[in-house]
């Protein structure tokens, strides 16, 4: 979408150009506190109703409280929409209300804009009083015009102030009307949302937040001289809209599991505040543990005493909770483990999104601790993947890691609303009498699966250990024994191998040139890319792993279509050319190095590190750059 | 009290009238060192058992890593013997989820006192119903003589060989001194009378009872308690009648103190005073709030949970 | 104390009663309910094809494993495996039929004593009655693990005397609230029902003898006699089997006790006695024996040895000390009935 550039000059003459985009970005920053993730939640929120794809995204200044009109301060939410679901945040944005110049600058300085990008900004700063402010507005322009941005002034503390005394506090409300208009979107909607965003406020509240919307609306009407109209689609059926994290909250509440122990961490957090909210009506414990250890322990003390229970964390607290994974494999206790990932190593950037700990997840645990790892792509599994998650906790006796990334735990998009079954719960641990004879780890030699033992069934005492045991769970380190029970704990991997399937093709199942291998919150720009390269005539495809331990079956196979094939992840990767890095010494994404182990293909990989979840766009110039043949 | 937190079904099949004899507690035949103060740890914790007809099923002994934590595989009983110095978390989770089982925690200095020592100080003051052994023997047995937290200073060890640097830990000052301690006892092993009554009245509070064993290391600290074997002058044990009274002892152990376990402040000075080796009951208070009690809830059946979770998914309809 | 609560007919009371026991009920309903859920999740994994159990997989991993998983691999690696007789499945069914009807409602928590009946044998009544939810469960065991001979096993699916009960099962024993005339108030049989937790409270209108409890007082037995409901809060949560006596108002000739087993090691500290009636003096001779009997054995059981100093060094003289706890009961008393100023 080209847009044409006015400059930041005055709008004399209207002349109306009504832009119908299949797709596009919308950004509102401000100083934090101003209100401008309300504004984009409303916003997104009528759009979904409209029957546009949504995906939301917070912007969040790293200090709690930064000082404002401040570049690195800027606050806000990015909604992306699209006449189709969105499944991911998208590329650069297009349009964008800012409160003041120096949040647009800090979203300018990190390359968010796109080129084109329209621009609403607020014009108090140019005139303020104090001559600091005029001249940091100056230097922002000077700076800004060096990009074909379209820049309007809008009057927005001079507008506000006919309504309310302090602007500061409405200003966000005076934003939703310009989008409000220059979207189209139902005026009456949004002042059904706008009133049930504050139903727990004062009614005056509303009615002046209504008086503000109306204003920006017909402000927007007056001045404004490009409108977008982005279709919508038939709703398939009733949708729900929320972040990955509260999904993963509310699927743990669906697949019955009742106890959750943890430790804060960001961005796996918010998963707790959900269940600290809710969790207790259903009859379920949010365990705040002293550290990361303990709520492992917790975790497993009470997995191992009944039901399955789970914990959350992000990496660092999954580097603590490893020796307790051992001992959960070893003991064959069912525990689910669900690792929102940040960026590494050590406390790295604990916002933003990576896949770096693939490998620690898998191969992590100090010993030979097999156990399954498995990765939700889009926010609707998030919620889905924890009922499956536990039901294969219980059933292989081990541990499932689940790694969901701050791209999910952030991300707000509607999805089909579930339709819920009570058989996604656990049952009650059983407290049957065992039989005489039976024993602990009665491992069956064929699959290594055993029955577990629960405290309270009378004839089932023994005493389970993490030191090398027997069926009896007697310690044993004759040799025997040991290869027999390191077999058996592995064995029960490659029997759940066995039932799964092999992952589909996004593009032509037949083969061709290039497959894109991917696996996480990555999907949604992937199969974007993939798709736009393919309407360029590029002959590529892409598959998305869902299980990374074990890995689906079919995989060398599907590789052998592809003339190559190659990753696309959120980790490191040495790039072959740089100083020093051969192809021999070369470090690969870490998908990578797990799919060339198993499968003997030379698989390649293209992974980035940028603080972000990947732009579609970026995705797309990858492909072109390492088409066999190509460029690269 | 019995909450059943789960079914009523398991009730019925239960043979009521089994009727349980100090033998139906033992599993295999202990391994520890001979004169290994932790056989009589054992045999008290099964004696209690049958004195408190407590069933094998629903018993749970939970430990760490060390000699010490070896116990659960000698009790015929449920048993976790998971990781060094994590019994605790572990026995949190048991008795959190399933708050009807009898849960013990049996740890050694280095596990509970050193490793452990965050969950220590905070299973302190969860004060879940359960009964805290630590077994302190003042070295790490397991690992073959490494100084411990506990070790008294100068004493030569593997790691330490001129000498340990740094004064001993008290662990009971050091529970004594925690937000919502609830019993604080201290025994010796080599007064099985005393460690019985200790047990026994560990097992009857209701909360959180820490119980410091002293425990005879003959392999590696034989001359550690050897005169306090050989003197029950050195012993001065802890009296008063709500406290613990081991019936029979009065006569060799004459040296003894009132102490109302109901008194913090004195507890904590008797405690910090290591002129005397004390044994009894330092500190008791079952009004303190108990974590599985706090956190108690209603439990739903999978039909109420989904119904609630529609009402949930309410809030987030487009 | 002028009471409030005279106005309550027995209705009232027995709703105040039941409400006062609904942590007992609650456990009762809860423990039941989700029997039922585990008969209900059993029988449907265990019966059926094989296809049926891939669908029944397919269930229980959720959507998520949709195009992901072969669910008929699934079902026959790793789901449950033993299949269940159409006889096991009948009996299973049958129980879950009976506990269903006893996981919600109060009915059968709730006894009314005809004018004429026999307290006891209503009380039994009622307990066998609710026996069939413990007999049901025995059946379900027999039956899950293929040991139910119907000849023999049968009876459980009928009633259960309550002298049957195990003592897990007295320890979930379901609280009763008894409706009783003043006429036919004789509790003194109702001691072998005292055992596991059960909780009975007898509501009983008018007057009555003026101890009518003072007999089922042992140790280990929660034992109230009050015409205030808050009161019965003690007997809900208390870990020992507990038996009260509601008055409809408060009347001088009616002791109001309780006796609590944690409360200490003697009578005379387990019992705290808001209310003593007055003696008659000797040769009035208007009272029958029976009141006086067991007024005194009241009285002797909460009499504090005199003059005896407790096992305390320094400690003060054993009166005060007891006077607090009934100081307490006596402010939260009066906080209840809310009198506005005392003595208005
Ligand atoms: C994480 C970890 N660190 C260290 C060890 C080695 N280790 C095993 S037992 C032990 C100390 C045992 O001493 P203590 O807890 O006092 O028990 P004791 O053997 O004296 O009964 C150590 C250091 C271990 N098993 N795990
Ligand atoms: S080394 Fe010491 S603590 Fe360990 S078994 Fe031997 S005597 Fe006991
Ligand atoms: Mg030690």
């Amino acid at each position: 979408m080209k847009l044409e550039t006015a400059g930041a000059s005055a709008l004399a003459e209207k002349e109306m150009s009504v832009h119908t985009v299949s797709d596009i970005s919308v950004e509102v920053v401000s100083d934090s506190g101003e209100g401008a993730q309300k504004c984009g939640t409303i916003f997104g929120s009528v759009s979904a109703k409209m029957g546009n794809g949504v995906w939301t995204v917070e912007i969040i200044p790293a200090e709690v409280e930064p000082p404002p009109r401040n570049p690195a301060g800027a606050s806000g939410i990015r909604i992306r929409l699209g006449d189709k679901e969105v499944t991911n945040w998208g590329d650069e944005t297009n349009v964008i209300v800012a409160f003041n110049e120096q949040a647009l600058l800090g979203r300018h300085d990190l390359n968010a804009l796109a080129d084109d990008a329209v621009i609403l900004l607020e014009n108090m700063w140019a005139t303020h009083p104090d001559p600091a402010v005029r001249k940091e507005w100056e230097d922002a322009m000077e700076r800004l015009s060096h990009r074909s941005y379209r820049i309007i002034e809008v009057p927005m503390e001079e507008q506000c102030l006919t309504v309310v005394d302090n602007a500061r506090k409405g200003k966000n409300m005076f934003a939703l009307g310009l989008l409000t208009w220059l979207f189209d979107r139902d005026l009456e909607r949004t002042k059904e949302q706008i009133a049930f965003a504050f139903r727990t406020k004062k009614p005056i509240i509303t009615e002046n937040n209504i008086k503000l919307l109306e204003l920006g609306y017909s402000w927007a009407e007056e001045n404004l001289d490009v409108r977008y109209v982005v279709p919508g689609m038939e709703a398939a059926g009733p949708m729900v809209v929320m972040n990955g994290n509260e999904a993963i909250a509310l699927g743990a509440v669906a697949a019955g599991l009742d106890l959750a122990a943890m430790y804060p961490i960001t961005p796996a957090t918010s998963v707790s505040h959900k269940l600290g909210e809710i969790f207790e009506k259903y009859g379920g414990v949010l365990h705040q543990a002293e550290d990361e250890i303990a709520a492992a322990g917790v975790a497993i003390g009470a997995s191992y005493a009944g039901k399955c229970t789970f914990t959350i964390t992000s990496g660092p607290g999954m580097a603590l909770k490893t020796e307790f994974l051992g001992l959960a494999v070893m003991t064959e206790i069912p525990l689910v483990l669900v690792n929102v990932q940040r960026g590494g190593p050590s406390t790295g950037l604990p916002t933003k999104v990576e896949q770096s700990d693939l490998l620690a997840a898998t191969y992590g645990q100090p010993g030979d601790a097999p156990h399954v790892v498995m990765a939700p792509a889009t926010i609707g599994e998030c919620f889905d993947i924890m009922t499956t998650a536990r039901r294969i906790a219980e059933a292989l006796r081990t541990v499932v890691i689940v790694l969901s990334d701050a791209n999910l735990a952030t991300g707000v998009a509607p999805f089909p609303r579930p339709e819920l079954s009570p058989e996604w719960q656990a049952g009650p641990p059983d407290q049957r009498p065992i039989p005489a004879g039976a024993k602990p780890y009665d491992w069956d030699p064929e699959t290594g699966l055993s029955r577990r033992f629960i405290p309270g069934q009378a004839g089932g005492e023994h005493t389970l250990t993490g030191l090398a045991h027997d069926e009896r769970s007697k310690v044993a380190y004759d040799s025997d024994t040991v290869q027999r029970s390191m077999t058996m704990r592995s064995r029960k991997l490659a029997v759940f191998q066995s039932t799964l399937l092999p992952p589909e093709i996004n593009g032509d199942p037949e083969g061709g040139d290039l497959l894109i291998v991917g696996w996480g919150s990555t999907k949604g720009a992937i199969e974007e890319a993939v798709g736009r390269a393919r309407k360029e005539g590029l002959s590529v495809s892409s598959t998305h792993l869902t299980f990374l331990s074990p890995l689906q079956p079919g995989l060398k196979e599907i590789f052998g279509r592809f003339e190559k094939v190659m990753t696309v992840e959120i980790n490191y990767s040495d790039i072959v050319g740089d100083p020093y890095i051969t192809p021999e010494n070369r470090r690969y994404g870490q998908l990578a190095m797990m799919l060339r182990a198993q499968t003997l293909v030379d698989v390649d990989c293209w992974t980035r590190v940028l603080g972000e979840p990947l732009r579609p766009g970026k995705i797309l110039q990858a492909i072109r750059q390492h088409m066999p043949g190509g460029e690269a | 009290m019995i909450m059943p937190s789960c079914s009523l079904l398991h009730l019925a099949d239960e043979d009521d009238d089994r009727v349980f004899e100090m033998g139906d507690y033992e599993g295999p035949i202990a391994r520890w060192c001979s004169g290994c103060g932790d056989h009589s740890v054992l045999t008290a914790a099964q004696r209690l058992m049958a004195d408190k007809q407590l069933k094998p099923e629903t018993t749970v002994f939970v430990s760490g890593i060390g000699c010490s934590s070896r116990f659960p595989h000698y009790m015929n009983t449920y048993g976790f013997h998971g990781i060094h110095g994590r019994a605790l978390p572990v026995a949190t989770g048991v008795k959190l989820s399933r708050p009807e089982l009898d849960v013990f925690a049996v740890m050694g200095d280095g596990d509970c006192v050193s490793i452990g020592a965050g969950h220590w100080i905070h299973a302190t003051r969860y004060n879940l119903d359960m009964v805290a052994l630590l077994l302190d023997n003042n070295i790490y047995g397991l690992t073959k003589k490494q100084t411990s937290p506990t070790t008294p200073r100068g004493y030569k060890s593997n790691t330490q060989p001129r000498g340990s640097y740094l004064l001993p830990m008290n662990p009971l000052e050091a529970t004594l001194g925690v937000t919502n301690a609830s019993f604080v006892a201290q025994t010796a092993e080599w007064i099985p009378a005393h460690l019985f009554a200790t047990l026994k009245a560990a097992y009857e509070h209701r909360g959180f009872a820490f119980v410091r064993v002293l425990q005879r290391c003959p392999h590696f600290m034989p001359d550690l308690f050897t005169d306090a074997v050989k003197t029950p002058d050195m012993i001065e044990i802890l009296d008063h009648p709500e406290g613990i009274r081991a019936a029979g002892i009065e006569k060799i152990y004459k040296n003894t103190t009132r102490h109302d376990p109901a008194d913090l402040n004195r507890a904590r000075e008797l405690a910090e005073d290591m002129s005397a080796i004390r044994l009894g009951l330092f500190f008791r208070d079952e009004s303190r709030p108990r974590y599985e009690e706090t956190r108690a809830l209603q439990k739903r059946t999978a039909r109420e949970k989904m119904d609630l979770l529609n009402e949930d998914f309410d809030r987030y309809a487009v | 104390m002028p009471s409030e609560n005279s106005g309550l007919d027995s209705g009232d009371l027995t709703v105040a009663a039941l409400k006062a026991l609904t942590p007992r009920v609650e456990a009762f309903h809860s423990a039941v309910a989700t029997a039922v859920e585990e008969i209900r999740t059993f029988v449907t994994s265990r019966r059926g094809a094989s296809e049926y159990r891939a669908e029944q997989a397919i269930m229980e991993l959720g959507p998520f494993a949709v195009g992901r998983l072969n669910a008929e691999k699934f079902a026959f690696l790793l789901g449950s495996g033993e299949r269940l007789s159409t006889e096991a499945e009948g009996v299973l069914e049958r129980a879950e039929e009976i506990l269903d009807g006893f996981s919600m409602g109060e009915e059968f928590h709730h006894v009314v004593v005809g004018p004429g009946e026999d307290l006891r044998d209503a009380v039994k009544d009622a307990l066998d009655h609710v026996g069939q939810v413990f007999g049901a469960s025995r059946a379900v065991e027999l039956a899950r693990d293929g040991r139910f001979e119907p000849d023999e096993h049968n009876v459980f699916l009928s009633s259960l005397a309550f002298r049957k009960w195990n003592r897990s099962e007295r320890q979930l024993a379901p609280p009763l609230v008894v409706e009783v005339g003043n006429e036919d108030l004789l509790p003194a049989g109702l001691g072998e029902f005292l055992d596991g937790l059960v909780k009975i409270i007898l509501v009983v209108k008018g007057p009555t003898t003026p101890a009518p409890l003072a007999r089922l007082i042992t140790p280990g037995t929660y034992v109230v006699q009050t015409a205030d409901v808050a009161e019965l809060s003690g007997l809900a949560s208390s870990p020992h089997p507990g038996v009260a006596l509601l008055f409809d108002e408060e009347r001088d000739e009616q002791a109001r006790f309780v006796h609590d087993p944690d409360a200490g090691a003697t009578p005379s500290q387990r019992i705290t006695v808001t209310h003593m009636p007055e003696k008659p003096s000797v040769g009035h001779g208007r009272r029958t024996p029976v009141w006086l009997e067991e007024l005194e054995h009241l009285e002797a059981l909460a009499k504090k040895p005199a003059g005896v100093a407790l096992d305390v060094e320094g400690a003060v003289p054993s009166a005060p000390v007891e006077e607090v706890p009934a100081d307490r009961l006596a402010a939260l008393l009066l906080a209840q009935v809310d009198l506005g100023t005392p003595g208005a």
